[in-house]
């Protein structure tokens, strides 16, 4: 196993700075805590300047004239961890964020991709470099050997066949704090002279166990290897992975759909080797300074054909064009679709001729498809029937993936053409309270009914809800231009309600 | 559709029965021009509205438009645009239905609403409901639609602007009709708008909501059948539209279980909500 960790030293101040064109002289960060406005966070200058973090701000001002501060924002940090360790999945799908500075690969298997593990670590450095982070990175074993030796060591990587005793050595040299426990626990381990790891692995474990506790020596050992702790990758790994790398970004989108077309003719394979099609699928577009893009088209069948994939993902690229932009700044360097879901399909027998309305339902598939991946797979509906009294709860409008709908059974009482989202209040008269509309004001307007046909009485589901609302009574009126309305009076009179309220709830 | 289980072809033969009736006895208070005019309207269409019928389903790979002829009826033109959607679904003997709809006509109007949907005889298996954000999306998802071979029939109710929907755009739509075999249907939910279209559709007509039945007693009255119209032409390509006088305005109904248009009488009576027998569903047609 391999593990690659980052540190980013100066992670929050990099944030601000790297926008900027000329570093300041020294740059800090501050944050109220207890009422004192105390640094959190230095850049290089302020560092050299002698400030740290934890030294109150007019300290550090009398110090330091020309210091300039912000004010720390802990969620943007996390926010831009993210990021980076999205960014880093060009190296390796596993890529976790190690709030609050750094980031773990893993890289087991990955690394000749890249010209071996010293020619990555430089590469990750650079990249970062290049983005405006201080960055270090180490490689080792073990994902806890790695983080601390980006931390407190000179030494950049562990062979992986290193043997025990060798790791035992190198760890052995690291001060106590390798072990990333809290600040009590440190203090209370330099207060009993154990200043680094090798004072505490010549002592007997039970003594140290008692004292410091399990977890003391649980990290000890994910320190020296002994333990394996997987790390957690912010996504999880896709089965079914197509990437291209480009030495210089690619910036037009010509090269970009030609790309994801070959992206899809390298899927295709992989997924009918396993038997598959795809879902979901996911265009990860990586830029050279860093931002990542992700695009997602989902299916309503299982896909592998490389055409339609690939004619799936430029409708997608298209609406995000026209969305937002997807600004491809200096160029992407990275581009990988991922199959994220996928569901078994059998080949069709292409010899025989396939039926009639087979085709016809794959035909409307591959339209509601590419209308959802332009469109947005929630404004693809089909409607269901679902068994339920109240007319708004009858029918279930659900996105088009999620398959046909069966036929609808038959209902006797007549429904109007369109129903409101919600039922839209209205001032009614009526003959006599609990009698037929006569006339009534709808959005400013008023119509004066001249037929109706009703009630038809609904009750909520009040066997399920012991406070399901009201009880309706419905009514087809038609005003004197001929317009038709279904109408419902909410409420029983005198008893549910002695003011019952009216609403418009469809037209037909 | 079926009324408490009377079907709509019984209703609609009962009101020619009561309009025949009141031609004889002592309701004929038409004057003798306008009786010259129905029985005239009547020999000009073979007397029950087969052509009428044979013009609105004006066959396929074609683009015709429905516009209200004032905004309140723009629900109206909307159903008499699925009618003919249904219409044309039923002449091609399956397909889907596409209804595209936009974000803004949704609020105004309400959304298709699918118990309807299914008593106007609309099959829901091969129906799918797009929502769009903009006339941009719905005329770009109308084309794919139409191009697409699934597709027997596609709606589009937008609040479409001339500058958008010129002679070009409308030509791009009448093409991807012919390409898929299609029949396209666009409503326009604003009529000011409509009126000053110029574009490359077969048909458009004008479409009102029904009038009301008139009788001088107060309710019990039932409300006119629902997919009743009045229709007024205004442009045809193709067709033996030439013997319709196109400034004036004819009532239609659409009857679901034929899957046919007809004229609808010019009088209309009403049938007392409670003179209804009981529902015989063995005598309804599945």
């Amino acid at each position: 196993m391999r593990f690659l960790s980052v540190f980013l030293p100066r992670l929050s101040t990099d944030r601000l700075l790297r926008r900027r064109a000329a570093a300041p002289e020294a740059f800090a960060l501050y944050a109220r805590a207890k009422g004192a406005e105390r640094l959190t966070a230095v850049d290089a200058g302020a560092r050299r300047l002698g400030l740290l973090p934890g030294m109150a701000v007019a300290d550090a001002r009398a110090r330091c004239p020309a210091l300039e501060l912000a004010e720390a924002d802990p969620k943007a940090d996390a926010a831009l961890l993210d990021a980076l360790a999205d960014w880093s999945r060009r190296f390796t799908p596993l890529a976790a964020p190690d709030a609050p500075d750094g980031l773990l690969l893993d890289v087991t298997g990955a690394a000749h991709l890249f010209g071996g593990e010293a020619a990555l670590l430089d590469e990750t450095e650079a990249r970062l470099g290049a983005q405006g982070f201080c960055a270090r990175a180490a490689i080792a074993p073990g994902p806890a050997l790695a983080r601390a030796l980006a931390r407190f060591s000179s030494l950049r990587r562990v062979d992986d066949a290193a043997p025990q005793d060798e790791i035992d050595r190198l760890a052995a040299a690291l001060p106590v704090e390798a072990l990333g426990l809290g600040t009590e626990a440190v203090a209370g381990l330099r207060r009993a002279g154990l200043r680094r790891i090798g004072d505490l692995l010549d002592r007997p474990r039970a003594p140290l166990a008692a004292r410091f506790g399990q977890a003391a020596l649980t990290r000890l050992d994910a320190l020296t290897c002994r333990l394996r702790d997987p790390i957690r990758p912010r996504f999880e790994a896709p089965a079914f992975i197509a990437e291209r790398r480009f030495p210089d970004g690619l910036t037009r989108r010509e090269d970009i759909e030609a790309t994801l077309k070959r992206l899809a003719a390298d899927l295709a394979p992989l997924l009918e080797r396993a038997g598959v099609g795809a879902r979901r699928l996911e265009a990860v577009f990586y830029r050279v300074d860093g931002a990542v893009k992700r695009l997602v088209a989902g299916t309503s069948r299982p896909l592998r054909d490389p055409p339609r994939l690939a004619a799936l993902l430029a409708e997608r690229l298209a609406a995000a064009a026209e969305e937002d932009g997807l600004d491809a700044g200096y160029g992407f360097d990275v581009l990988r679709l991922c199959a994220t879901e996928v569901e078994e399909t059998t080949p069709p027998q292409t010899a025989f001729v396939a039926r009639r309305e087979e085709t016809a339902d794959a035909d409307l598939g591959d339209l509601l498809d590419r209308l959802g991946a332009r469109l947005g797979l929630r404004r693809v509906l089909r409607l269901h029937a679902e068994a339920a009294h109240l007319p708004e709860f009858a029918v279930a409008a659900l996105p088009a993936a999620q398959g046909a709908p069966a036929a609808f059974p038959p209902q006797e009482a007549p429904r109007p053409l369109r129903l409101f989202e919600r039922p839209e209040s209205i001032e009614a008269v009526a003959l006599f309270p609990d009698g037929p509309p006569l006339k009534f004001r709808w959005r400013r307007v008023l119509h004066e009914v001249v037929a109706f046909e009703g009630p038809e009485r609904i009750a909520p589901p009040w066997w399920t809800l012991a406070d399901a609302g009201p009880t309706r009574d419905y009514f087809h009126a038609q005003d004197r231009e001929g317009h038709l309305f279904w109408l419902f009076r909410e409420g029983l009179y005198g008893r549910e309600t002695e003011r019952p309220r009216w609403f418009v709830h469809g037209l037909s | 559709m079926s009324h408490g289980g009377v079907s709509e072809r019984i209703g609609f033969l009962r009101r020619r029965i009561a309009a025949i009736e009141a031609r004889d006895g002592a309701a004929s208070a038409l004057p003798a021009g306008r009786l010259a005019d129905l029985s005239a309207d009547l020999s000009a269409m073979g007397g029950g509205g087969a052509s009428l019928d044979a013009l609105l389903s004006a066959g396929h790979g074609n683009l015709s438009e429905a516009l209200p002829a004032r905004a309140p009826d723009a629900p109206a033109a909307a159903a008499f645009a699925l009618a003919m959607a249904l219409r044309a679904r039923a002449a091609r003997g399956g397909g889907a239905l596409v209804f595209i709809l936009e974000d803004l006509g949704a609020r105004e109007f309400g959304l298709p609403y699918g118990r309807g949907l299914a008593q106007a005889g609309l099959d829901l298996s091969g129906f799918a409901l797009i929502r769009t954000r903009r006339p941009r999306d719905t005329l770009w998802a109308m084309e794919e639609a139409l191009i697409s071979p699934a597709c027997a029939a596609v709606v589009a109710e937008t609040f479409l602007t001339p500058k958008l929907y010129d002679l070009s755009a409308s030509r791009r739509l009448l093409l991807a009709a012919r390409r898929g075999g299609a029949l396209g249907l666009l409503a326009p939910l604003a009529p000011a708008q409509g009126a000053r279209f110029s574009s490359a559709a077969g048909l458009r007509v004008e479409i009102a909501a029904a009038p009301p039945p008139v009788l001088p007693a107060r309710p019990p009255l039932s409300p006119a059948a629902p997919f009743s119209w009045r229709l007024r032409l205004i442009k045809a390509r193709a067709g033996p539209w030439g013997a319709i006088d196109p400034a004036q305005w004819r009532d239609i109904v659409y009857d679901p279980e034929r899957a046919a248009f007809h004229h609808a009488f010019p009088e209309r009576f009403p049938s007392p909500a409670f003179d209804r027998p009981a529902a015989a569903p063995a005598r309804r047609r599945a």
